[in-house]
């Protein structure tokens, strides 16, 4: 049932990624995925695997659970909300997105524990929050460095 | 925390010349991408590596380990690093040869043989350690798996835009 739902999810957050309109070109995108899978990844390891701080689940459903969390929900809110950011001018949008991304993140932090997804051993929401502020910024960081990348091609061309 | 014994830190060195090998054969061969797409292509095979390893080498399921402790160190990360040229180097010369049709399984099957004979020097290198029954045979879908995504990756980024 667990797993269901995340499934479900999935698919809503997916889908709600490709039908958005769109003004950031493929590759900023695929970066995006990929740059916040690896931090996401980086992080969880000594966060979780190394200081224990918290743990994912060890029944093989609530843990695939958690890989869709991990490996999909986290990276698609962020491609989504660095989508509007870059595609948007308004400072207000642009906070706004970044808000509800990380409200909508910390929900999903908060279902996982309640979930019996992940079990938080020293960890907390707040800490939870900050960390997902970090995950957001140094996307935000790294893709705005690869948008440099690509205009200097274009610049060339 | 006990590790495996590893002679000579043999895990240590296969890593480090293995990166620095194909990090420069990436620097040195002619160039055939924009640098963003080569920084893409890259960071393509961490991705791929880092998801799969993550997701198959931790427990509930846990089939191996990497370098000297089930811990997540330094080393570790290098070890992810090692497949970024690897993955550039396959759309490389996917690109260079012009792949097309049936001869697309044949260098998806091509590189997932090399693959598995560099896992192969890998473990006996001690940089993978193999646990739960895992054996280098169920390396061969993740590899059929991850080179096709390597070509899907390379036609979604530079054949649109030739």
């Amino acid at each position: 049932m667990i797993l269901t739902i995340y499934i479900i999810l999935a698919w809503l957050v997916v889908g709600y990624f490709i039908v958005m309109p769109k003004k950031v070109g493929k590759e900023k995108l695929l970066f995006i995925f990929m740059i916040t899978t690896i931090i996401i990844l980086v992080f969880n390891n000594i966060i979780s695997l190394n200081m224990g701080f918290y743990l994912p689940s060890q029944t093989r459903e609530l843990f695939i659970s958690y890989v869709i969390n991990r490996n999909i929900l986290l990276p698609f809110l962020i491609m989504i909300c660095l989508t509007y950011i870059f595609s948007v001018n308004k400072m207000g949008t642009k906070s706004a997105a970044v808000i509800i991304t990380l409200l909508f993140m910390l929900v999903m932090q908060i279902l996982g524990v309640k979930l019996r997804v992940i079990t938080y051993i020293h960890w907390n929401y707040v800490l939870s929050l900050l960390l997902l502020i970090v995950y957001l910024a140094v996307s935000l960081l790294l893709t705005a460095w690869f948008s440099l990348l690509i205009n200097r091609k274009k610049r060339s061309l | 925390m006990n590790g495996y014994n590893i002679p000579y830190h043999s895990n240590v060195w296969f890593i480090l010349i293995t990166i620095v090998v194909m990090y420069t054969l990436q620097l040195l061969l002619p160039k055939r991408f924009a640098l963003f797409q080569s920084v893409l292509f890259t960071l393509a095979g961490i991705t791929f590596v880092i998801i799969f390893d993550n997701t198959i080498c931790v427990p509930p399921f846990d089939y191996y380990d990497i370098n000297k402790y089930s811990s997540f160190e330094l080393m570790d990360f290098l070890a992810y690093a090692m497949y970024g040229p690897i993955s550039y180097l396959y759309i490389y010369f996917y690109d260079k040869f012009q792949v097309k049709g049936y001869y697309n399984l044949i260098y998806i099957l091509l590189w997932t043989v090399l693959a598995i004979l560099a896992e192969y020097v890998a473990v006996v290198m001690g940089v993978y350690h193999y646990k739960h029954g895992y054996t280098i045979l169920f390396s061969i879908p993740v590899y059929l798996f991850v080179q096709s995504l390597n070509t899907v990756l390379y036609h979604v980024v530079v054949s649109s835009r030739k």
